[in-house]
């Protein structure tokens, strides 16, 4: 008795378990009559079904996968696979297509098992992979500007493209087979270089490095050489340690980026950096320091994340360039600059406002936060410049002495709302710092 | 909107019962009446789940109770043809011929669909 209370236990759990089941299952015969079938299966195919009935899964699926059929009675062994994710679309409405995947199994001659899964969202990612591929390859090969082509694993060159062809004037038959050295000036250093770059990029991964190359109309132009080792992933597979060093046994080839920057006096790069830094001390200037406020502000609003800012200003920094010259002044700022880094996180911003007045911005930090950080500022470049302290440069020209700063906090709060008002309460507080005898931390006064 | 031939039309067949009548009838009442009967609230989770029903699926009252009924033995009715129908339209009392797979043997049954407006219950009647 008790067996079979277990039994039927056991059968209902089984039964639970083929309801549920996220993929469809059906037991079909050699014809397609169904024999079994799992309500997932029946939820795809009876809406596919013209009558309600789910006697045949060919006639069901007659209308989206007429080959179906065909290729049970084509398959003539007693068993085996008779396909394997085929794919068979069922709504003929473009990219949102829905698509089932079918596996047909043969058991016998007149039992068949079926497996089928929507797959509707992997085609999507499918599809929308092999676009990103289009547009990937239209912008390496359809590109001016620089070429990407590979070498093989002793560093000769096996593959060439449209973009090296742009870019040098060179035909497959001129290059393939040959070291990077057929792309480089003669008489330029880049023998060595060559060989120097391939063993930089089987140590470290890649190598860039810059150098003058021909072309093949004769003209040459200054050009960054990117080379980046292919390596094997699976560096377990042929027995090694596991350890990271690379193995040079591991590298398959390289790729290769080739890129004219000849016109480039001023690289983006470069241009950046003039037009967001301090040409004096190299930090943030004032016009990068409001936009980079800008979007923190919005930050804020978005995920209520405290902002605070900072106001610095050098005490009686117009002694030190009356007493030690301009040139001290301007190296004074630099060092400050430097130290102040120091006690600040990577996003905090720390712009020269003018002059000696610098700014600080304190993304996710409360007033508090922000008093410690000031204090930490203050502390630190008290100690540089007093001599005897560990920090205190004494090797400078002119080693300057009894520098300090005062600081003014504020935050962000329903009554300060905008960059400009964080400023102000800043500034506010910097004015009751310098009243209070400067060297020190104020606070804004609250709303 | 059809009805079995041979079925009386009365109180309890399965194309003239009201929803007020399943909303009345307590679970022995249910369990006497010759169809399945399926009651979800508003959520689809199974409130009512009488003892054709249940022979039927073959899964006892129990492991059924509390369970969302499209995502575990309703499977086969979650598509546009029922389960959407639900959620789309606010009152409905309609009778459609399906296929359902009570103990993974496609079955020709006929369901009946039943909700009204702030009812306690959305009804799925099955007549095999």
């Amino acid at each position: 008795m008790g067996d079979t209370t277990d039994i039927e236990a056991e059968y209902e759990s089984l039964l639970g378990f083929l309801y549920i089941c996220p993929v469809g299952v059906l037991r079909v015969t050699a014809t397609g009559e169904v024999e079994m079938i799992n309500p997932y299966a029946a939820q795809m195919l009876v809406p596919l079904a013209r009558t309600p009935v789910l006697r045949n899964l060919f006639d069901v699926l007659d209308a989206y996968a007429p080959e179906l059929r065909g290729m049970v009675d084509h398959f003539t062994a007693p068993s085996g696979s008779i396909c394997q994710n085929h794919r068979i679309t069922v709504s003929r409405s473009g990219p949102g297509a829905r698509v089932i995947a079918c596996t047909l199994l043969k058991i016998n001659p007149d039992v068949l098992m079926g497996v089928l899964q929507d797959i509707t969202e992997m085609v999507e990612q499918e599809r929308q992979l092999r676009q990103n591929e289009a547009m990937f390859a239209a912008l390496v090969v359809g590109v001016k500007d620089f070429a990407l082509f590979s070498l093989d694993r002793s560093g000769l060159i096996d593959s060439w493209n449209m973009s090296g062809r742009q870019q040098t004037g060179y035909g497959v038959d001129e290059v393939i087979g040959h070291d990077l050295q057929v792309l480089a000036e003669p008489d330029s250093d880049s023998a060595d270089g060559v060989a120097n770059q391939i063993e930089e990029a089987i140590r470290e991964g890649w190598s860039l490095r810059e150098c003058w190359c021909l072309r093949r109309d004769g003209s040459r132009y200054w050009s960054q050489v990117m080379v980046a080792s292919n390596q094997v992933t699976d560096v377990a597979a042929d027995g090694s340690d596991g350890s990271t060093t690379t193995d040079p046994r591991d590298i398959t080839g390289f790729a290769v980026v080739l890129r004219d920057i000849t016109e480039r006096h001023v690289s983006g790069e470069e241009l950046r950096r003039l037009l967001t830094t301090d040409h004096l001390t190299g930090a943030t200037n004032r016009a990068r320091f409001f936009d980079l406020a800008e979007i923190e502000i919005a930050r804020h609003q978005a995920n209520r994340r405290p902002l605070s800012a900072v106001m610095l200003d050098v005490d009686y920094f117009k002694q030190v360039n009356d007493r030690y010259g301009h040139a001290a002044g301007d190296a004074l700022l630099q060092r400050m600059v430097t130290l102040c880094r120091v006690e600040l996180r990577s996003r905090d911003v720390l712009a020269r406002m003018g002059g000696e007045e610098f700014a600080i911005l304190l993304p996710n930090a409360t007033l508090d936060q922000a008093v410690a950080i000031a204090e930490r500022i203050r502390a630190s470049l008290e100690a540089a410049f007093t001599e005897g302290s560990p920090t205190f440069d004494d090797s400078a020209p002119v080693p300057i002495t009894g520098i300090t700063v005062s600081l003014g906090c504020a935050e962000l709060n329903p009554s300060v709302t905008g960059v400009d008002a964080l400023l102000h309460a800043a500034d506010t507080a910097l004015y009751d710092a310098k009243r209070g005898g400067r060297n020190q931390v104020q606070v804004a006064p609250p709303g | 909107m059809t009805t079995a031939d041979d079925e009386q039309v009365s109180g309890t067949a399965f194309g003239a019962i009201t929803i007020a009548a399943l909303d009345a009838a307590d679970d022995l009442a249910l369990d006497d009446l010759p169809f399945g009967v399926v009651g979800m609230d508003a959520e689809g989770v199974v409130k009512r789940y009488n003892r054709v029903e249940s022979r039927l699926a073959g899964l006892s009252r129990d492991n059924v109770l509390g369970e969302s009924f499209f995502l575990t033995t309703g499977v086969c009715m979650n598509n546009y043809l029922v389960a959407q129908r639900f959620e789309d339209e606010a009152v409905l009392d309609v009778t459609l011929d399906y296929v359902l797979t009570f103990r993974m043997r496609p079955t020709p049954v006929k369901l009946r669909l039943l909700k009204q407006l702030d009812g306690p219950f959305h009804y799925v009647l099955i007549q095999r």
